[in-house]
């Protein structure tokens, strides 16, 4: 199945709410999620795998100091520790950024392009298993990005490789697609007779 | 020779209430007269390529416009469907006609493929070649009426035409990739569909098309030789009705660089307008043609609610009152548009206001309607500028939202409404937060509330410090920090009214989306949904002109 850029942004922002996120954080993981998407990375296994990560715990608060953003205990949310990182962004013109034990790495990513974006510069990702460079509107990606990495070192500059190139539709597997539709459901409210009457409005005619 | 008078845009406290979003109207701005002006000006072609129904109306059809580059093809399946499952509610799960918008001219095995879905709607799934899928049901008061006389041999009555107004109307019009459909991504730089909703625009104005068509050949088949085709006069006269609830609601909150744009753009027009020194005598002839033509268009305007009954019988009387200023209103005056702006400020209700404002517009199209060309959001999104330090953020949201600072958000009634989303088709709800059981599923539809709360903590903060630093600590802000950035190059983005209050009305914020579509004779049926009309005196597409394109949504054109 392929699913639009719109679906995957509105499917991926509901399920990180259901997940716990606050709303304004769920908005950077739907972006997110489709920013990767959109350049044939698997955005939605990444945010299935970061959300059953955190499924059930309280998200661990991250702290900024010294050029380090970490959590207390545990390994940081990929979304929380990226858009850090994107509000930091001019820290980067000082010297690298250093993360601690990140869930999904690939989820930073998107928010390493924001800090391109804003220092004009390539942004380089490194991690225990891979390297990303990523500029604004491109990435490319060596070695495993998936997974849990003890630590992960941002700095500016880098060259781009090979360059995922564009995907025009998003192709999430099946698995993952439903654990995002179970994190997304926790946000609805349970059909009830009186919300179907009063809630839309309804109870006038509408045959007629 | 006449001193310049510089005129403002209405700032955004004036402009940006719920009541007088509530109370705008269409104008030369609004998209589906941005359409047919494109396909007029264009030389657009239309062509009927399939209309395979059978005599009991279950079948298919395809109509496709050709532009100068591309087509588009409203795929069309038409049901036959028990009454008692037609509903407009969201919750249906079945329909008079169903449609997609193809990108192009569909094969048949596209025609197979979205046979097997199109008629599922929110159920089936459609591809990135499809841009819109919507579906429509009948007027049954007025579908058995025409069906029956056209059959019989002679035309439908005029009055219970102009009574409904519409044969078939359009519940939900879905575009922008949901369900499967392309990304807007896809055609948003595409000249002829960059300004907002052209596709779903064309879509409806297509489906009028069909419906037509589709009316008359359930009269033939009924009446076979006795049977006549409608009038074209009276065709005209139909539009395609529309049904809306609450979906349409946190659109407007959830797009408010798209929102602001709209609206700065139809202020930008009237300011404009406005600035005119001088009137020419065809210009001032073209103002009270409109005016004389929207005052019959008031006249059919029909509402059983008792809001809209108010507001209707204040526009009547506001209508009165600028006929009798206009008697003896001097245009060679210096800035006679400005002077009457000014004179409806002070005299006129909201409705009045806006519907002058709209038709001042009017006789100045080669002044105004370039401006349809900034109406589209192509910023992209932005990342929050953490180094922006926090009494820059408090400034900004200070200036959206000082109003709401002065409300009790202690006392249940400003806070007595919550957004949610049922489970149940995902429809959009407005709950009661101290009475049912929805505030877990709250959904962050009240910027107002949420800034007053962000302001409270973002106060605590040093000046000078980096929003980053508060967001860290304070993730629940980061939405209402977000928007607030937004509003510095978005003044027009944010409501200047309580979304939550026991006090709100829906419905405002309903009218504001649709008249800016272009809609005519809001009616609300309750305080969450309306019913309007669309395209109602257009030309159909094979009839298109330049002659005929600029003021068919005002009744009594000369033929």
């Amino acid at each position: 199945m392929t699913v639009s850029f719109n679906e995957v942004e509105a499917m991926a922002k509901k399920a990180a709410r259901g997940a716990g996120y606050a709303w304004g954080m769920a908005e950077e993981a739907g972006w997110a999620t489709r920013w990767l998407c959109a350049r044939d990375l698997d955005g939605c296994a990444a945010l299935a795998m970061a959300l059953q990560e955190i499924n059930g715990t309280k998200i661990r608060p991250i702290s900024f100091e010294n050029g380090e953003l970490r959590v207390a205990e545990g390994a940081a949310c990929p979304v929380h520790a990226g858009a850090a990182l994107s509000d930091f962004a001019a820290d980067l013109r000082q010297g690298p950024v250093r993360l601690s034990h990140v869930a999904v790495p690939m989820l930073l990513l998107p928010f390493a392009a924001n800090v391109a974006r804003r220092i004009g510069e390539p942004v380089t990702v490194r991690g225990n298993a891979f390297e990303a460079v990523v500029q604004a509107d491109a990435a490319s990606v060596t070695g495993d990005i998936a997974v849990v990495s003890d630590s992960v070192v941002v700095t500016s500059g880098g060259t781009l490789g090979d360059a995922a190139s564009g995907a025009a539709r998003a192709t999430p597997t099946k698995a993952d697609w439903a654990t995002l539709g179970e994190f997304a459901h926790r946000t609805y409210a349970p059909a009830t007779e009186a919300s179907r009457l009063k809630g839309a409005g309804a109870g006038t005619n509408d045959n007629d | 020779m006449t001193e310049p008078r510089q005129i403002a845009l209405r700032p955004p406290e004036t402009v940006m209430r719920l009541s007088r979003l509530g109370s705008l109207h269409q104008c030369r701005l609004s998209f589906m007269r941005i359409l047919l002006r494109r396909l007029a000006g264009e030389a657009w072609r239309f062509e009927r390529s399939v209309f395979d129904i059978d005599d009991k109306g279950v079948g298919h059809a395809v109509y496709t416009a050709h532009g100068p580059e591309r087509s588009y093809s409203l795929v069309a399946f038409a049901h036959d469907l028990p009454a008692e499952l037609r509903s407009d509610r969201v919750i249906a799960e079945a329909w008079d006609a169903t449609f997609a918008m193809f990108d192009g001219v569909p094969d048949a095995a596209d025609i197979e493929r979205l046979s097997q879905n199109v008629p599922l709607q929110e159920a089936g799934r459609v591809s990135e070649k499809e841009l819109s899928l919507s579906r429509a049901n009948r007027s049954v008061r007025l579908w058995a009426h025409v069906t029956e006389a056209l059959a019989e041999g002679r035309q439908p009555d005029r009055g219970t035409m102009d009574d409904v107004g519409y044969l078939m109307r359009t519940t939900a019009v879905y575009g922008s990739g949901k369900f499967g459909a392309a990304d807007r991504d896809k055609v948003a730089q595409r000249p002829e569909v960059h300004a907002p909703f052209q596709v779903e625009m064309m879509s409806v104005y297509l489906t009028r098309w069909f419906v037509r068509d589709l009316v008359e050949h359930m009269a033939r088949c009924k009446g076979g030789a006795k049977a006549v085709a409608l009038a074209p006069d009276i065709a005209r006269g139909l539009g395609i009705g529309n049904s809306t609830g609450l979906g349409m609601a946190p659109f407007l909150i959830n797009h408010p660089v798209l929102v602001n744009n709209w609206i700065t753009v139809r202020e930008e027009a009237i300011r404009r307008v406005r600035a005119i020194s001088n009137a020419t005598p065809e210009e001032v002839l073209t103002f009270k043609d409109r005016l004389a033509r929207s005052e019959i268009s008031v006249a059919r305007w029909q509402s059983a609610h008792e809001i809209q009954k108010a507001k209707l019988a204040a526009l009547r009387a506001d209508l009165d009152d600028l006929s009798t200023h206009l008697a003896t209103f001097d245009f060679d005056v210096t800035h006679p548009w400005d002077e009457l702006a000014v004179w409806a400020e002070g005299g006129l209700s909201e409705e009045g206001q806006e519907m002058l404002l709209s038709l001042i517009l009017e006789p100045y199209g080669a002044l105004v309607d370039g401006l349809a060309s900034c109406m589209a959001d192509d910023s992209g999104r932005e990342a929050i500028d953490g180094a922006m330090p926090v009494a820059e953020v408090c400034a900004l949201l200070e200036r959206q939202f000082a109003w709401a600072r002065s409300l009790d958000w202690s006392d249940k009634k400003t806070c007595a409404r919550a957004w949610y989303v049922s489970e149940e088709k995902l429809e959009p709800r407005l709950g009661e937060r101290f009475e049912e059981p929805v505030e877990d599923y709250e959904q962050p539809l009240a910027p107002a509330r949420d800034a007053v709360a962000a302001l409270s903590d973002l106060e605590g903060w040093a000046d000078e410090a980096a929003v980053a630093e508060v967001l860290l600590k304070h993730p629940e802000h980061r939405h209402t920090v977000r928007r607030a950035q937004i509003s510095a190059r978005a003044p027009y983005g944010e409501i200047r009214d309580n979304t939550i209050s026991d006090q709100v009305m829906p419905i405002d914020m309903l009218r504001a989306k649709l008249s800016f579509f272009g809609a005519t004779h809001f009616d609300p049926r309750s305080d969450r949904w309306v019913r309007i009309c669309m395209f109602a005196g257009a030309p159909y597409p094979t009839e298109l002109s330049a002659e005929n394109v600029d003021d068919w949504v005002y009744p009594g054109a000369p033929e």
